[in-house]
């Protein structure tokens, strides 16, 4: 019933709507720009090319993640994300196909509603396919937060992400079916 | 043990020689090149060291230096080697966790400060409170604050590796990420912030709490989370009050009794990663270089669960995940000793618990 609606009128388990723009940018070998309705980051991909001696891998390549803030200086939010984005992101990218280089990713959120991180991890994703970097699978990834009376919301936005009494931001890796298998597995691959 | 080994290792030149380094050293000693025919299991030693180039000391070099060069040549062989076994190089079972130490009151020129040591993973944490002025949003809500430094000298990385531009930025974003979290749980539940408040919307209690880590051999996660939690839970404040004297407030102690800060239930963090397929429980530093994926399980103190900490990296099972949620219910009974009960005094200087790291 209508209890149940949430302030923008979503049920607990329905996502904004979602909106991907591949090629946004002319210059970059690979971009994106993802957004959940009020969310929205730009993720551009530079690779793979040339690294320098010190950061060459011999058997895989380098991934770089860098995220910008919209205004000001990078801080310790920005690094805990591209450690999380890195991570996460190098099991996504098969970094073996491609040894001595570097694969260099770098987000700018536009504009934040809540459900960062997962806009991210889309971004980056639609941004490497659009670049030709092989992939794993696909990444998809959903922030989940639970209010002070025990709901679930999916996709909250900022408002409801400050007033939930905890948040989660989990991501998965879906291979893309084989001939054999009827439908890919799921694999967790963040836990936030 | 070292006939257990024997039979598998006879083809292995490499792994033959971890065997003869972990016999006792008087037997290695005595043995000269004719006494290895001597007794029956050291037969494959002998057929290795009947090289007559070699001399006795040299040879001697060469077997308590092989298996160091091994571990530092080949080191994902070198601990599969053990784990196929169902043990770990440090001789832990997968599942045990290392021996936990916890000191509170170390430094007593700070307001709180706790020690703690998970093997040789030393973290020191120190609490300094300060009366500001609030935040404009929350005008009735003091503030915790975390820093986390690791010390130049606490790992084993050459310096050619910490110097550079990049090797900073990988520094940062590593702490950063340890630091968000610890920030969370402090700021999330942990501390009463509505309890700092001197006066509100004038000055409230700021707790700066900075973890030094001293020595990093893996699991840090783990070892912050118990220090944070035991400084701040070790952080005693005198009650205080605002007064305005001529005009410009200033903070005066009303009585010089310590009361101790209003702390929720502690949060434990247990830390699992996966090496080859096998989990493994605190992992040290070598191990943490080799996982496909480090996780940590936080728990509150009554066993509920609080939070899943994974950073990306492999993906997890399910059946893993929840015998991993099993696993830290069990250690959460070794764990909660270490911190200081509400209900003890006024915490003696160097009062210290221990307690063995019989995990599973």
């Amino acid at each position: 019933g209508d209890a149940l609606l949430r302030e923008d009128q979503r049920l607990p388990n329905q996502l904004r709507a979602l909106a991907a723009e591949p090629g946004a940018l002319s210059r970059a070998n690979g971009s994106a720009r993802f957004s959940h309705d009020g969310t929205q980051v730009l993720a551009a991909v530079w690779g793979p090319g040339e690294v320098r001696r010190a950061r060459e891998r011999p058997d895989r390549a380098t991934l770089e993640v860098v995220v910008r803030p919209h205004a000001g200086l990078a801080g310790p939010l920005e690094r805990e994300l591209e450690q999380l984005l890195l991570s996460t992101l190098a099991h996504v990218v098969l970094l073996a196909l491609h040894p001595r280089t570097l694969i260099s990713v770098v987000i700018q959120p536009l504009m934040d509603d809540g459900a960062l991180l997962a806009v991210a991890m889309h971004a980056s994703c639609v941004a490497l396919m659009h670049a030709g970097i092989p992939l794993r699978g696909m990444l998809g990834a959903c922030t989940v937060a639970l209010t002070p009376d025990r709901r679930v919301l999916l996709d909250p936005s900022r408002s409801e992400e400050a007033a939930a009494a905890a948040i989660a931001t989990l991501a998965f890796l879906v291979r893309l079916p084989s001939a054999a298998a009827a439908d890919g597995p799921c694999e967790l691959l963040l836990s936030h | 043990m070292a006939c257990h080994f024997l039979p598998s290792l006879r083809h292995q030149p490499f792994a033959l020689l971890i065997w003869v380094s972990a016999c006792p050293a008087r037997r290695r000693v005595a043995r000269g090149v004719r006494s290895g025919r001597e007794s029956g299991d050291e037969l494959q030693t002998s057929h290795m060291l009947s090289d007559p180039v070699l001399d006795t000391a040299a040879r001697k070099d060469v077997i308590l230096n092989g298996a160091a060069a091994f571990q530092k040549v080949h080191p994902l062989q070198f601990h599969q080697a053990f784990l196929s076994r169902g043990v770990r190089s440090d001789g832990r079972g997968l599942l045990r966790a290392r021996h936990a130490l916890a000191n509170a009151r170390i430094i007593t020129s700070a307001d709180g400060s706790s020690m703690v040591k998970l093997g040789r993973t030393t973290v020191l944490a120190g609490v300094r409170a300060q009366p500001t002025l609030p935040s404009e949003t929350e005008p009735g809500l003091g503030r915790v604050v975390i820093v986390l430094e690791l010390a130049p000298t606490c790992t084993t990385l050459s310096s050619a590796a910490m110097r550079g531009s990049a090797a900073q930025h990988r520094l940062e974003r590593e702490q950063a990420a340890l630091c968000e979290l610890l920030q969370r749980t402090a700021s999330g539940g942990l501390v009463a912030l509505n309890e700092l408040c001197i006066e509100e919307g004038r000055a409230v209690w700021e707790c700066r709490c900075v973890l030094h880590v001293l020595e990093h051999d893996g699991n840090l996660t783990d070892a912050c989370l118990l220090a944070m939690t035991g400084a701040l839970a070790d952080t005693r404040l005198p009650t205080v009050q605002l007064g305005d004297g001529e005009g410009n407030p200033h903070v005066s102690v009303a009585s010089p009794a310590m009361v101790p800060l209003a702390l929720g239930l502690p949060i434990f963090g247990v830390t699992f990663g996966i090496l080859s397929g096998h989990l493994l429980v605190d992992p040290t530093a070598d191990e943490e270089a080799l996982l496909s994926t480090c996780f940590t399980v936080l728990l509150n103190a009554n066993g509920s669960f609080h939070g899943l900490h994974k950073p990306g990296g492999a993906p997890l099972a399910h059946d893993v995940l929840q015998q991993s949620l099993d696993i830290s219910q069990q250690q959460l009974a070794r764990l909660s000793p270490l911190l200081p009960s509400p209900a003890s005094g006024d915490g003696s200087a160097g009062e210290s618990r221990k307690h063995d790291g019989h995990g599973s």
